[in-house]
Protein backbone atom coordinates (compact mmCIF):
# COMPACT_ATOMS: atom_id res chain seq x y z
CA UNK A 1 0.00 0.00 0.00
CA UNK A 2 2.77 2.19 0.58
CA UNK A 3 4.34 1.85 -2.58
CA UNK A 4 0.74 2.88 -4.36
CA UNK A 5 1.07 5.67 -2.43
CA UNK A 6 4.19 6.95 -3.33
CA UNK A 7 3.23 6.37 -6.66
CA UNK A 8 0.39 8.63 -6.32
CA UNK A 9 2.58 11.26 -4.57
CA UNK A 10 5.09 11.03 -7.13
CA UNK A 11 2.40 12.91 -9.63
CA UNK A 12 2.97 17.13 -9.27
CA UNK A 13 -0.49 18.38 -8.38
CA UNK A 14 -2.37 21.64 -9.96
CA UNK A 15 -0.76 24.57 -8.08
CA UNK A 16 -3.27 27.28 -6.14
CA UNK A 17 -2.99 30.87 -8.02
CA UNK A 18 -0.90 33.31 -6.31
CA UNK A 19 -4.34 35.36 -6.33
CA UNK A 20 -4.94 33.18 -3.29
CA UNK A 21 -2.33 33.75 -1.01
CA UNK A 22 -3.06 37.70 -1.58
CA UNK A 23 -7.09 36.93 -0.68
CA UNK A 24 -5.83 34.91 2.52
CA UNK A 25 -3.73 37.91 3.47
CA UNK A 26 -6.51 40.48 3.16
CA UNK A 27 -8.63 37.80 5.18
CA UNK A 28 -6.34 37.21 7.95
CA UNK A 29 -5.24 41.12 8.54
CA UNK A 30 -9.27 42.23 8.04
CA UNK A 31 -9.64 39.88 11.03
CA UNK A 32 -6.74 40.82 13.02
CA UNK A 33 -7.92 44.66 12.65
CA UNK A 34 -11.29 43.59 13.77
CA UNK A 35 -10.22 42.14 16.86
CA UNK A 36 -8.37 45.32 17.69
CA UNK A 37 -11.39 47.48 16.97
CA UNK A 38 -13.09 44.96 19.30
CA UNK A 39 -10.74 45.04 22.45
CA UNK A 40 -10.46 49.26 21.79
CA UNK A 41 -14.64 49.56 22.06
CA UNK A 42 -14.12 47.39 25.07
CA UNK A 43 -11.92 49.58 26.73
CA UNK A 44 -13.92 52.25 26.07
CA UNK A 45 -17.32 51.29 27.45
CA UNK A 46 -14.86 50.50 30.29
CA UNK A 47 -13.59 54.02 30.26
CA UNK A 48 -17.18 55.33 30.02
CA UNK A 49 -18.64 53.07 32.35
CA UNK A 50 -15.83 53.84 35.42
CA UNK A 51 -16.16 58.01 34.58
CA UNK A 52 -20.83 57.50 35.03
CA UNK A 53 -19.84 55.45 38.31
CA UNK A 54 -17.40 58.33 39.56
CA UNK A 55 -19.85 61.55 38.61
CA UNK A 56 -22.64 58.79 40.45
CA UNK A 57 -20.62 58.45 43.19
CA UNK A 58 -20.08 62.26 43.37
CA UNK A 59 -23.75 63.20 43.19
CA UNK A 60 -24.74 60.99 45.88
CA UNK A 61 -22.11 62.01 48.11
CA UNK A 62 -23.44 65.56 47.10
CA UNK A 63 -26.50 64.69 48.72
CA UNK A 64 -25.88 62.86 51.45
CA UNK A 65 -23.70 65.83 52.80
CA UNK A 66 -26.40 68.49 51.89
CA UNK A 67 -29.08 66.24 53.78
CA UNK A 68 -26.99 66.89 57.01
CA UNK A 69 -26.24 70.63 57.21
CA UNK A 70 -28.37 72.29 59.47
CA UNK A 71 -30.65 73.96 57.04
CA UNK A 72 -32.19 70.83 56.03
CA UNK A 73 -34.96 71.25 58.33
CA UNK A 74 -33.02 68.95 60.56
CA UNK A 75 -33.61 69.46 64.31
CA UNK A 76 -29.77 70.90 65.78
CA UNK A 77 -29.13 71.29 69.49
CA UNK A 78 -28.56 74.51 70.54
CA UNK A 79 -27.76 75.84 73.92
CA UNK A 80 -30.48 77.50 75.95
CA UNK A 81 -27.92 80.25 77.01
CA UNK A 82 -26.99 80.93 72.83
CA UNK A 83 -28.84 84.04 71.18
CA UNK A 84 -30.22 81.34 68.60
CA UNK A 85 -32.04 79.45 70.88
CA UNK A 86 -35.55 79.65 70.46
CA UNK A 87 -38.18 77.31 73.01
CA UNK A 88 -40.08 75.12 71.25
CA UNK A 89 -43.69 76.17 70.67
CA UNK A 90 -45.78 73.03 71.42
CA UNK A 91 -49.41 73.32 69.30
CA UNK A 92 -52.05 73.20 71.46
CA UNK A 93 -54.22 69.82 71.19
CA UNK A 94 -57.45 70.43 71.75
CA UNK A 95 -59.66 67.37 73.76
CA UNK A 96 -61.72 65.75 71.51
CA UNK A 97 -63.42 63.92 74.13
CA UNK A 98 -63.91 67.82 76.16
CA UNK A 99 -67.78 68.98 75.02
CA UNK A 100 -67.44 71.83 77.30
CA UNK A 101 -67.17 74.26 73.98
CA UNK A 102 -70.56 72.91 72.73
CA UNK A 103 -73.24 74.26 74.99
CA UNK A 104 -75.57 71.15 75.48
CA UNK A 105 -79.00 73.52 74.87
CA UNK A 106 -77.74 73.97 71.66
CA UNK A 107 -77.42 70.54 71.24
CA UNK A 108 -80.84 69.80 72.00
CA UNK A 109 -82.90 72.53 70.49
CA UNK A 110 -80.60 72.45 66.97
CA UNK A 111 -83.30 72.38 64.46
CA UNK A 112 -83.42 69.90 62.03
CA UNK A 113 -81.78 71.02 59.13
CA UNK A 114 -80.94 68.83 56.31
CA UNK A 115 -78.36 71.42 54.25
CA UNK A 116 -75.81 70.61 56.46
CA UNK A 117 -73.51 68.02 56.16
CA UNK A 118 -73.53 65.31 58.72
CA UNK A 119 -76.90 64.25 60.91
CA UNK A 120 -79.35 66.76 62.34
CA UNK A 121 -78.07 67.16 66.24
CA UNK A 122 -73.92 66.17 65.38
CA UNK A 123 -71.87 68.62 67.19
CA UNK A 124 -70.51 69.11 63.36
CA UNK A 125 -73.67 70.90 62.48
CA UNK A 126 -72.97 73.53 64.34
CA UNK A 127 -70.23 75.97 64.81
CA UNK A 128 -68.33 76.42 68.33
CA UNK A 129 -70.97 79.30 69.33
CA UNK A 130 -73.35 77.22 68.61
CA UNK A 131 -74.75 78.40 65.39
CA UNK A 132 -75.67 75.82 62.78
CA UNK A 133 -73.48 76.10 60.04
CA UNK A 134 -75.12 76.07 56.87
CA UNK B 1 -8.38 35.44 21.74
CA UNK B 2 -9.32 36.94 18.03
CA UNK B 3 -6.17 37.99 17.26
CA UNK B 4 -4.35 34.38 18.69
CA UNK B 5 -7.22 32.57 16.06
CA UNK B 6 -6.70 34.76 13.13
CA UNK B 7 -3.03 34.37 13.52
CA UNK B 8 -2.83 30.31 14.28
CA UNK B 9 -4.80 30.13 10.96
CA UNK B 10 -2.92 32.18 9.31
CA UNK B 11 0.05 29.59 9.91
CA UNK B 12 -2.56 26.83 9.33
CA UNK B 13 -3.10 28.14 6.22
CA UNK B 14 0.74 28.87 5.17
CA UNK B 15 1.59 25.03 5.80
CA UNK B 16 -1.61 23.59 4.55
CA UNK B 17 -2.28 25.45 1.25
CA UNK B 18 -1.35 22.69 -1.37
CA UNK B 19 -3.44 20.34 0.66
CA UNK B 20 -6.91 22.53 1.28
CA UNK B 21 -6.09 23.51 -2.31
CA UNK B 22 -5.61 19.91 -4.09
CA UNK B 23 -8.85 18.60 -1.75
CA UNK B 24 -11.15 21.77 -2.84
CA UNK B 25 -10.12 21.10 -6.62
CA UNK B 26 -10.81 17.39 -6.46
CA UNK B 27 -14.25 18.37 -4.92
CA UNK B 28 -15.01 21.44 -7.64
CA UNK B 29 -13.35 20.38 -11.09
CA UNK B 30 -12.67 24.30 -11.25
CA UNK B 31 -9.11 26.33 -9.44
CA UNK B 32 -10.86 29.17 -9.26
CA UNK B 33 -14.07 27.47 -7.13
CA UNK B 34 -11.26 25.76 -5.25
CA UNK B 35 -9.43 29.29 -4.07
CA UNK B 36 -13.09 30.31 -3.47
CA UNK B 37 -14.32 27.45 -1.06
CA UNK B 38 -10.33 27.71 0.57
CA UNK B 39 -10.97 31.15 1.46
CA UNK B 40 -14.82 30.67 2.66
CA UNK B 41 -13.91 27.79 5.02
CA UNK B 42 -11.08 30.41 6.65
CA UNK B 43 -13.71 33.54 6.82
CA UNK B 44 -16.39 31.17 8.22
CA UNK B 45 -13.74 29.81 10.96
CA UNK B 46 -12.57 33.68 11.82
CA UNK B 47 -16.17 34.80 12.05
CA UNK B 48 -16.99 31.75 14.35
CA UNK B 49 -14.28 33.89 16.95
CA UNK B 50 -13.45 30.43 18.76
CA UNK B 51 -10.58 28.15 17.76
CA UNK B 52 -12.15 24.58 16.88
CA UNK B 53 -11.05 21.88 19.21
CA UNK B 54 -9.31 19.88 16.40
CA UNK B 55 -8.51 22.80 13.80
CA UNK B 56 -7.02 20.70 10.62
CA UNK B 57 -10.42 18.37 10.35
CA UNK B 58 -13.31 20.95 11.34
CA UNK B 59 -11.30 23.37 8.07
CA UNK B 60 -11.04 20.67 5.69
CA UNK B 61 -15.05 19.83 6.57
CA UNK B 62 -15.52 23.55 5.73
CA UNK B 63 -13.62 23.51 3.04
CA UNK B 64 -15.99 20.23 2.01
CA UNK B 65 -18.96 22.39 2.76
CA UNK B 66 -17.86 25.46 0.42
CA UNK B 67 -16.59 23.20 -2.16
CA UNK B 68 -19.65 21.14 -2.67
CA UNK B 69 -21.89 24.31 -2.95
CA UNK B 70 -19.05 25.51 -5.16
CA UNK B 71 -19.15 22.13 -7.42
CA UNK B 72 -22.88 22.14 -8.44
CA UNK B 73 -22.66 25.69 -9.92
CA UNK B 74 -19.35 24.93 -11.12
CA UNK B 75 -21.40 22.06 -12.51
CA UNK B 76 -23.37 24.00 -14.66
CA UNK B 77 -20.71 25.56 -16.28
CA UNK B 78 -19.15 22.92 -17.37
CA UNK B 79 -15.55 23.29 -15.94
CA UNK B 80 -13.38 19.87 -15.59
CA UNK B 81 -9.97 20.40 -14.01
CA UNK B 82 -7.77 17.99 -12.19
CA UNK B 83 -5.56 17.82 -9.38
CA UNK B 84 -2.97 16.62 -11.78
CA UNK B 85 -2.41 19.35 -13.61
CA UNK B 86 0.63 20.84 -12.16
CA UNK B 87 3.41 21.43 -13.67
CA UNK B 88 5.71 18.46 -13.20
CA UNK B 89 9.10 19.53 -11.40
CA UNK B 90 10.97 16.27 -11.46
CA UNK B 91 10.93 13.53 -14.08
CA UNK B 92 7.41 12.19 -13.59
CA UNK B 93 5.92 9.05 -15.59
CA UNK B 94 3.12 10.69 -18.05
CA UNK B 95 1.41 7.72 -18.90
CA UNK B 96 1.43 7.09 -15.28
CA UNK B 97 0.03 10.22 -14.69
CA UNK B 98 -2.98 10.16 -17.06
CA UNK B 99 -3.64 6.59 -16.21
CA UNK B 100 -4.33 7.80 -12.41
CA UNK B 101 -6.18 10.70 -13.91
CA UNK B 102 -8.41 8.43 -15.74
CA UNK B 103 -8.74 5.78 -12.96
CA UNK B 104 -9.71 8.43 -10.86
CA UNK B 105 -12.73 9.34 -12.24
CA UNK B 106 -13.60 5.47 -12.09
CA UNK B 107 -14.02 5.68 -8.22
CA UNK B 108 -16.72 6.66 -6.10
CA UNK B 109 -16.87 10.26 -4.66
CA UNK B 110 -16.53 8.85 -1.36
CA UNK B 111 -13.02 6.89 -2.39
CA UNK B 112 -11.98 9.66 -4.16
CA UNK B 113 -11.50 11.91 -1.17
CA UNK B 114 -10.68 9.58 1.00
CA UNK B 115 -7.47 8.72 -1.46
CA UNK B 116 -7.10 12.55 -1.42
CA UNK B 117 -7.22 13.09 1.93
CA UNK B 118 -5.25 10.38 2.88
CA UNK B 119 -2.71 10.83 0.12
CA UNK B 120 -2.38 14.60 -0.18
CA UNK B 121 -3.47 15.99 2.90
CA UNK B 122 -1.84 13.25 5.30
CA UNK B 123 -5.04 12.83 7.12
CA UNK B 124 -5.23 9.30 9.71
CA UNK B 125 -8.73 7.45 9.22
CA UNK B 126 -9.86 9.05 12.22
CA UNK B 127 -9.92 12.91 11.00
CA UNK B 128 -10.94 11.61 7.78
CA UNK B 129 -14.06 10.09 9.68
CA UNK B 130 -13.97 13.44 11.12
CA UNK B 131 -14.12 15.23 8.25
CA UNK B 132 -17.39 13.08 6.42
CA UNK B 133 -19.06 12.62 9.71
CA UNK B 134 -18.96 8.79 9.24
CA UNK B 135 -17.88 5.96 11.23
CA UNK B 136 -13.71 5.03 11.14
CA UNK B 137 -14.17 2.22 9.66
CA UNK B 138 -16.42 3.21 6.79
CA UNK B 139 -13.71 5.89 6.05
CA UNK B 140 -10.69 3.02 5.93
CA UNK B 141 -12.88 1.20 4.12
CA UNK B 142 -13.92 3.63 1.31
CA UNK B 143 -9.87 4.54 1.36
CA UNK B 144 -9.07 0.21 1.00
CA UNK B 145 -11.61 0.34 -1.58
CA UNK B 146 -10.48 3.30 -3.80
CA UNK B 147 -6.43 2.00 -3.55
CA UNK B 148 -7.97 -1.81 -4.37
CA UNK B 149 -9.24 -0.06 -7.43
CA UNK B 150 -6.34 1.64 -8.58
CA UNK B 151 -4.01 -0.85 -7.72
CA UNK B 152 -5.79 -3.21 -9.58
CA UNK B 153 -5.42 -0.82 -13.06
CA UNK B 154 -2.04 -0.45 -12.58
CA UNK B 155 -1.42 -4.06 -12.13
CA UNK B 156 -3.33 -5.10 -15.06
CA UNK B 157 -0.94 -2.51 -17.33
CA UNK B 158 2.04 -3.88 -15.73
CA UNK B 159 1.19 -7.46 -16.87
CA UNK B 160 0.22 -6.19 -20.60
CA UNK B 161 2.87 -7.89 -22.56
Amino acid sequence: MNNDEDKLRSLSLTKPGADLDARMDRLFEAAAHRAVARRTVGLGHLFAASVLSAAAGIAVTLLVVRGTTPDSGEIVYVEKTSPQYEPPVFPVRRNPYDLSEIPIPALLDAPLDTTVSGSPGHPLSHDRQGRSNG
Amino acid sequence: MATDLAEALRLFFASHRQELFTFALSLTRCPMGAEDAVQTAFSQVLQRNRAPRELRPYLFRCVRNAAMDDGRARQRAGTDVSIFNGVPVVREDARLRLEVEELFGTLTPDEREAVVLKVYSGMTFDEIATVRGVPLQTAASWYRRGLAKLRAAWTQEENKP
